[in-house]
């Protein structure tokens, strides 16, 4: 058998578990001796937990975070359901990272605006603490965050720093306010018009967030005249091996897991299935 | 170069001293390609086994790895393999998964091309020894899909019924080893070529089923189209077109625990009939119904696979048709699609 066989994960370990949410928790993994795994923004990978399954989940942390990486990962199924009982010592199967991130080369110079809903914002934090942690290489940034309610909000303790941060603009709002939310409510696509004057051409949107939203969202982005181009989508779909072989991710003639997470509005406005 | 019918026999019953051998053998009332344990229960004379020859190479289940107190150990190589009595459309089926699955040639961007490691290390270790087709089947249309019931394609040595013997096509430096480690067995004499074209010409005048691949890589124009719910009328999301079609290749991969500390890891067949097999984790599924599911898997054969790979992942074979428990026919959807261009 070839020496490099991407079929076989690595047995990783996790160092420490964060509940973000009831449903939601942040994992750091460490893989065998302190190795990096060698991702970029908006990249997945492959875990496993041994005896039950395999799931795929984006990376949650910048390469420039540190040597171990981070999987924000909600309590859905039967992977995701025993993972939530693990403690740090416990170990994982990682294969990866797999797949098209956000270009983060190509988007120097650029400004960048940030569309995340929901969990949406878990591999979108790759690259926003990326940004953050090469500040000076981007221009303008802008972080739009859309949530079903206040409770449901992911690193919490991050929001907070972002709301102060001079270095960003943050702009956030709950579809369902309570009465202790002082911020916005209503859907996301609310909060475009509190985006001020953009440069559309010198401009990046990067998009993640629940199916029903990217097509709303996309439209709000080519009202504020970011061509197509600009537009970068990451696609959830059932990405199995990670490889381009095991069909599931199949959207028209393309893989998810190989000519994605990460699509190009351009390149998915005409494949039906993508949106 | 020709070898007569018993002596081919003779030497397959030889040859499993160093190879596992796959043929087709009859089971009650179905063949399928099982390991030889007796060359009298090889059958030759059934056209279409019930599964795809690819299923000695892509095996239904296979375990991939173990785990055991967190280490992984590969599973154990696998032995040197003859596939017998191959076939034209299956041995072309497993030319198009040698394409896909080894990402030969692909004509896109996508991220690391990859050599699927379990196809190739199967496929490196088999012999494939096809036979040509002196009859049709009801549902055969090989010949519409770019080889016929002589065709050489996929195979490393074709053999061609011919009286009492088989005339020898062979197309790779494999086959040509074969016969070379072997050629007391073989006799000179007789035109393989003349053979060849004798055979399908009569196989072919008797087949009566045909598909229209004129209009092969167009279908995408009537992607929004209500036409997908009349061709998938009926369509129970069963999977047998799938998991007996020979250029199938969507598989799942599952855990097996086997201890406390310890699993198995396998890959099995998949299809992309069933309901989840593109449900997502938030409940957003992709393609939610019949019409959609049945959609992607013409579109699969008849337009995406062109567009990666330059060609058409279907041989012909016709189990899709013949197998259908609700009787779709692959030849009325590409003519009725056809006729809607």
């Amino acid at each position: 058998m070839q020496s490099l066989n991407l079929y076989e994960p690595m047995i990783a370990t996790i160092k420490s578990v964060k509940e973000l949410t009831p449903t939601e928790k942040m994992f750091e993994v460490e893989l065998p001796d302190g190795k990096r795994l060698g991702h970029g923004p908006g990249q997945f990978v492959e875990m496993t937990v041994f005896g039950v399954g395999e799931a795929p989940i984006s990376i949650c942390s910048s390469p420039t975070d540190g040597n171990n990486f981070h999987l924000t990962i909600r309590k859905v199924g039967d992977v995701t359901g025993v993972v939530h009982t693990m403690k740090p010592g416990d170990k994982l199967g990682i294969r990866g990272p797999f797949g098209y991130g956000f270009p983060v080369d190509q988007l120097k110079g650029h400004d960048i605006i940030i569309v995340a809903g929901g969990i949406g914002l878990a591999p979108l934090r790759s690259v926003i603490n990326y940004i953050f942690h090469n500040r000076s290489d981007f221009g303008q940034f802008t972080i739009i965050h859309g949530a079903k309610t206040p409770s449901d909000m992911l690193f919490k303790d991050e929001l907070e720093g972002w709301r102060k941060n001079p270095n960003v603009v943050y702009l956030e709002t709950v579809d369902r306010p309570t009465p202790e939310w002082k911020g916005n409510g209503g859907v996301i696509t609310t909060l475009f018009k509190k985006v001020g004057k953009i440069n559309p051409d010198n401009t990046y949107a990067l998009v993640c967030g629940p199916p029903v939203m990217y097509k709303y969202v996309i439209l709000e982005c080519g009202v504020l005249g970011i061509p197509d181009s600009h537009i970068l989508a990451s696609l959830e779909r059932r990405m199995k091996c990670g490889l381009g072989k095991c069909g599931h991710c199949q959207i028209n003639g393309l893989y998810c897991c190989q000519h994605g997470p990460v699509f190009t509005y351009t390149q998915i406005k005409h494949l039906e299935e993508a949106l | 170069m020709k070898i007569k019918k018993e002596k081919m026999l003779s030497l397959i019953d030889e040859s499993r001293k160093t190879h596992v051998v796959y043929a087709p053998q009859k089971n009650g009332a179905v063949t399928n390609f099982k390991k030889v344990e007796d060359i009298k229960s090889i059958d030759l004379k059934t056209v279409r086994t019930a599964t795809p020859a690819k299923e000695a190479v892509f095996p239904q289940t296979e375990l991939i790895y173990k785990v055991e107190s967190d280490k992984v150990h590969q599973a154990d190589a696998s032995k040197p393999a003859i596939l017998f009595g191959v076939r034209p459309c299956d041995a072309r089926g497993i030319q198009v998964l040698d394409n896909f699955f080894l990402a030969r040639d692909r004509k896109d961007g996508g991220k690391q091309p990859f050599e699927d490691p379990y196809w190739k290390e199967k496929r490196d270790k088999t012999l494939i020894i096809a036979i040509a087709c002196e009859k049709p089947l009801s549902t055969c249309a090989c010949s519409s899909l770019g080889i016929h019931p002589a065709s050489e394609a996929g195979s490393d040595i074709l053999l061609v019924p011919e009286g009492d013997s088989y005339q020898l096509v062979v197309s790779t430096e494999k086959g040509k080893a074969f016969i070379e480690a072997n050629k007391s067995m073989f006799e000179d004499g007789g035109d393989a070529k003349a053979a060849q074209e004798k055979v399908k010409k009569a196989c072919e005048s008797m087949m009566i089923f045909k598909l229209d691949t004129s209009k092969a890589g167009q279908y995408m124009k009537l992607y929004e189209s209500p036409i997908w719910q009349k061709v998938s009328q009926g369509c129970i999301s069963c999977g047998v077109c799938t998991f007996f079609c020979p250029t199938c290749h969507c598989f799942e991969m599952r855990d097996r625990k086997t201890g406390a500390v310890s699993c198995d890891r396998d890959k099995c067949w998949d299809s992309c009939h069933f309901t989840v097999y593109s449900l997502e984790a938030s409940g957003h599924n992709p393609r939610p119904d019949v019409a959609a599911r049945y959609r992607n898997k013409i579109l699969d054969k008849y337009q995406y696979h062109m567009t990666l790979y330059g060609e058409i992942a279907c041989t012909g074979c016709g189990r899709c048709s013949d197998l259908c428990p609700s009787g779709i026919s692959l030849s009325e959807t590409l003519k009725t699609l056809g006729g809607a261009l």
